[in-house]
């Protein structure tokens, strides 16, 4: 009565689920296999990274020396793809400057899960280190701070880091708070019976796994070290594929930023790059910081294409323009993405900036 | 999706005898798991560097460019099999032509999965490869004050006949592996980069 699935499982072949064919249990891409898919997207659906970033030289070896706790250096954000996933995995590609026995650390915090994992950092090359860490969603996400420590002498030096969901592994517990019922063996043998149930739980699993929600984007600032978004443009490159299933997308955005003396605010240019789209495919979301506020988050949504607008065209990838405040207008025409002139005009400074979508 | 509900009656499975069929069909079932698994979970990795205006970017990059490596680490899926990478960089003004080689490792091994995949940038034009540049290419008035270029790897300087070109190469021992994807730029800064896998899913 194990949830079990294989990691190359065969995809399930919707020829052979045709009315009125033969319902056959075995074979590639029949009953069997379908069922197994459920368990195989459940383990690996939306595994993925949620934090991707690194720093350039300039910037990094500055961020070396930082003896003791110290203070938070990066934020991000990111969202809960099912209960299921409780843990991440934190790695960072980093040297320590000094010599052994005294080392570096990097350290993850996860503020809902109130976890904590530190990574030692060794002398000598730089190389990949990692750990798992707890985390807990309120508001259907998390956030995470990273605090980078040298031993008071020497630095430690983070170029890459990357935060991602492990997939779940086989057998796979039952459904419990997770909005995934798997399916056992027993569903799937020849001679036993296709439970009414078993239709409505794999619906339900479609469902679920439809609203898996996808980071597309993640930036942090280095606190204390390289402060605030610098005031040019930030591009990301959103890839759009039409699986028939997504007519538009919407994307959620959270942006933590301090205020200035005066209000200022955040700009975000979102279009499509093929010409001969409309032009109301292109448009501008503007997060307001009011004056003086303090360092907190903001967060709002915005649509990105409707999928029937885009169909045929070719190299779908969509830019993303995220720009501390610089002029009060809508920065777009057509169907390109204008970076408006710097006007002077007050900017915040943007600490941390996270988008996903389902 | 009313494709099957609960109001299906429950029916044997049997590896040999044509039973009845249910009163509707789960082909669209089966066409939407299908569809997660080949297109809406594969992994999506984009990443962006930190940018300092005070050290050139923006304006201009040393010939002798960026020579620092980028790495971009993930899990990839068990039905990976090849890379779509998107470049977002910024090319040297003067010197030689920049380039950006791409190799991809399985970071448990340290093996070489894939590559090296290079772009050899030449006056505006990469070989095989999109560029994004000039008025009415849909980036004109992005690279108006602040110049970058947006490369694909929809070719590469493979030779042609090499079932890779056009992707990097996710073979099978890189599957359902922790790998990182290293570039190193030659008189270019790399400013961001975007990985989406393409799944094979052979029934």
């Amino acid at each position: 009565m194990a949830n079990t699935f294989s990691a190359t499982v065969n995809p399930p072949d919707p020829l052979k689920f045709g009315a009125g064919q033969k319902l056959l249990a075995d074979g590639t891409g029949r009953f069997s296999d379908l069922c197994e898919a459920f368990n195989w997207l459940h383990a690996y659906g939306g595994s993925q990274n949620v934090i991707t970033q690194g720093w350039g030289d300039e910037i990094a070896t500055v961020a070396a020396v930082m003896p003791g706790a110290g203070s938070t250096h990066a934020r991000w954000r990111f969202p809960q793809i099912d209960d299921a996933f409780t843990t991440v995995r934190c790695a960072v590609y980093a040297r320590f400057a000094g010599t052994a026995p005294a080392t570096g650390s990097v350290r993850f915090q996860s503020t809902n899960g109130a976890d904590s994992l530190t990574l030692t950092i060794n002398d000598g090359a730089a190389a990949w280190y990692e750990g798992t860490l707890t985390v807990a969603f309120a508001g259907g996400y998390e956030t995470v701070d990273m605090t980078i420590a040298g031993d008071g002498t020497d630095a430690t030096t983070v170029y890459e880091v990357a935060v991602d969901y492990q997939p779940l592994s086989s057998p796979l517990a039952a459904a419990g708070s997770s909005n995934i019922t798997p399916f056992d063996e027993a569903e799937r043998d020849a001679d036993s019976c296709v439970a009414s149930d078993l239709g409505r739980y794999m619906l339900d699993n479609l469902t679920a796994l439809f609203v898996r929600q996808r980071v597309y984007y993640q930036w942090s600032d280095l606190t204390g070290v390289e402060d605030g978004m610098s005031t040019v443009e930030h591009v990301v490159w959103i890839p759009v594929h039409y699986g028939g299933f997504e007519q538009t997308l919407t994307m959620t955005v959270h942006v933590e930023a301090t205020g200035v003396a005066s209000a200022s605010k955040v700009y975000i240019y979102h279009s499509a790059i093929s010409p001969g789209l409309p032009s109301d495919d292109a448009t501008t979301t503007v997060i307001d910081v009011a004056a003086g506020a303090a360092r907190q988050w903001y967060s709002t949504t915005f649509r990105l294409f409707e999928a029937h607008r885009l169909r045929g065209l070719p190299h779908p990838f969509i830019p993303v323009v995220i720009w501390p405040g610089t002029r009060d207008v809508d920065g777009v025409g057509g169907f390109s993405p204008r970076v408006p002139q710097n006007l002077g005009n007050p900017t915040p400074t943007i600490h941390a900036v996270s988008m996903w979508s389902v | 999706m009313p494709f099957v509900d609960s109001r299906i009656p429950p029916v044997p499975v049997d590896a040999t005898v044509n039973i009845a069929q249910p009163l509707r069909s789960l082909q669209p079932i089966a066409s939407a798991a299908l569809h997660l698994m080949a297109w809406r979970f594969r992994r999506l990795i984009t990443a962006q560097w930190t940018w300092d205006p005070s050290i050139g970017y923006g304006y201009s990059v040393d010939p002798a460019g960026e020579t620092q490596d980028r790495r971009v680490r993930w899990h990839t899926s068990p039905l990976a099999r090849y890379l779509h990478v998107t470049i977002v960089y910024q090319a040297a003004e003067g010197g030689t032509a920049p380039t950006i080689a791409l190799n991809l490792y399985d970071i448990a091994t340290s093996t070489l999965q894939d590559g090296p995949v290079t772009f050899d940038r030449s006056e505006g034009t990469l070989p095989g490869a999109q560029v994004e540049t000039g008025e009415g290419a849909g980036l004109a008035s992005l690279i108006d004050e602040y110049p970058f270029l947006v490369v694909h790897t929809g070719t590469d300087t493979r030779p042609a006949g090499d079932d890779r070109v056009g992707l990097l190469n996710v073979p099978t021992a890189a599957r359902d592996e922790d790998v990182e994807l290293v570039l190193t730029p030659a008189g270019a800064r790399i400013r961001a980069v975007t990985v989406w896998e393409y799944p094979t899913v052979e029934i």
